[in-house]
């Protein structure tokens, strides 16, 4: 993409509205631009000034007690994953590469010689860039690695795994360096559904996901 | 610069701080929810979305990048995020976008000295969207308040996709001109 292509679509870049595919194109483009990433910037402190325009509204009564509850309640659950994550990953044989998947000793119930279950996705950016690739060992309680190997921004993004309903599960936090990172750990899973795991950045937004076949 | 007091607010609700956590809460959950319900024109739905960026905002204190702008900024945006999408199964009736334009700012007295300047900062960018032609204007809130895409302004406004990001673009071209150029009067 030229310069003059991503100074074109700097404005909605900045506004957050590009769309995947463009926005993926452009962020290559600007990482390795630094007048395209200073004209970035000053659309963006535009941009970071117009949510100040929606009007301050007193929310309803009780929402600062729930708010406060909830980071109490939230606190105490990532204490108790961590604990349980450990013991999972003790226990666990997760050997997985990224350029092919092994069978993983895992998850084995009735003592027999079925291979275990593994499934592993490419994760995707924008229109079909492979970003890089998650892996998953196990039914109910997962091993999972997640490689990301593609131009993303320095920084650190939240893994969620996502359900058809809805529900969302943070996992875990991966951090990106020269484009490049690697998460691993453990995750309880839906058995026979399908799951999406996303990578979020520090503002929420969804850079990339990958889908997880049911099995 | 203007939020070193946010900063360590921010720092200390991470930390488990309840004293810290509590007076980030009260800090911005007014401004939070504010821009929640402007987006989603639902209380109920914008009580949900204004819960979970301030949870966000303590799940991902961590990376926060103070170069990248202040923690109200990052937070509005972690909540304009959630609200666009809490939005994209029901995307509401015809929004007129002028109302936010004529809004009045005024600060309470109540903020850092640094949330002052902000404030002066959306005074002249309120400023600068009212000189602009209503078309470009409409547009460049649907799509930087509203969280509306290119697509949305253009159904919103009637207008062929095309026409919606060039209205989009020269608006912020414009604002640019006057925003990043211009020195703030004395």
């Amino acid at each position: 993409m030229s310069c003059a292509t991503v100074r074109e679509r700097a404005p909605e870049l900045a506004l957050g509205i590009l769309s995947g595919a463009e926005r993926a194109e452009v962020l290559l483009h600007v990482n390795g631009c630094a007048r395209c990433q200073a004209f970035v910037d000053e659309h963006s402190e535009i941009a970071d000034l117009l949510p100040y325009l929606a009007p301050e509204v007193e929310p309803p009564a009780g929402f600062e007690r729930h708010v406060l509850a909830a980071l109490r309640g939230d606190r105490r659950r990532n204490a108790r994953r961590w604990v349980a994550a450990v013991a999972a990953t003790a226990a666990a044989a997760v050997v997985v590469s990224v350029a092919a998947v092994r069978v993983i000793d895992a998850g084995r119930d009735t003592g027999s010689e079925a291979a275990p279950v593994v499934r592993s996705v490419s994760m995707t950016g924008g229109d079909g860039h492979t970003v890089g690739r998650v892996t998953v060992s196990g039914r109910s309680t997962a091993a999972v690695v997640v490689n990301v190997d593609y131009a993303l921004a320095d920084g650190t993004y939240a893994l969620e795994l996502r359900r058809a309903a809805g529900a969302a599960q943070r996992i875990g936090d991966l951090s990106v360096t020269g484009g490049r990172g690697e998460w691993r750990g453990t995750a309880a899973l839906s058995p026979h559904r399908k799951l999406t795991l996303a990578m979020l950045d520090a503002t929420g937004a969804v850079v990339c996901e990958a889908t997880l076949p049911a099995v | 610069m203007w939020s070193v007091a946010d900063e360590a607010l921010l720092a200390g609700m991470a930390a488990g701080d309840p004293d810290a956590s509590s007076a980030f809460v009260a800090r911005f959950q007014r401004r939070v929810f504010g821009l929640a319900v402007t987006i989603t024109r639902d209380p109920r739905v914008a009580e949900d979305v204004a819960q979970e960026a301030l949870l966000r905002a303590w799940r991902h204190a961590a990376a926060y990048d103070p170069r990248r702008g202040s923690v109200a900024t990052w937070l509005l945006t972690i909540t304009r995020n959630l609200a666009i999408d809490a939005m994209r199964v029901r995307r509401p009736q015809v929004v007129d976008p002028d109302v936010l334009v004529s809004l009045p700012l005024a600060a309470t007295g109540r903020e850092p000295a640094e949330a002052v300047t902000v404030l002066e900062d959306v005074d002249r960018l309120r400023h600068a969207l009212a000189d602009l032609p209503t078309d470009q204007r409409r547009a460049i809130v649907l799509a930087g308040v509203l969280g509306f895409s290119a697509r949305e302004v253009a159904e919103n406004e009637e207008i062929p996709l095309g026409t919606a990001k060039t209205r989009i673009r020269t608006a912020m071209l414009r604002l640019r001109a006057v925003l990043v150029t211009e020195e703030p009067a004395e």
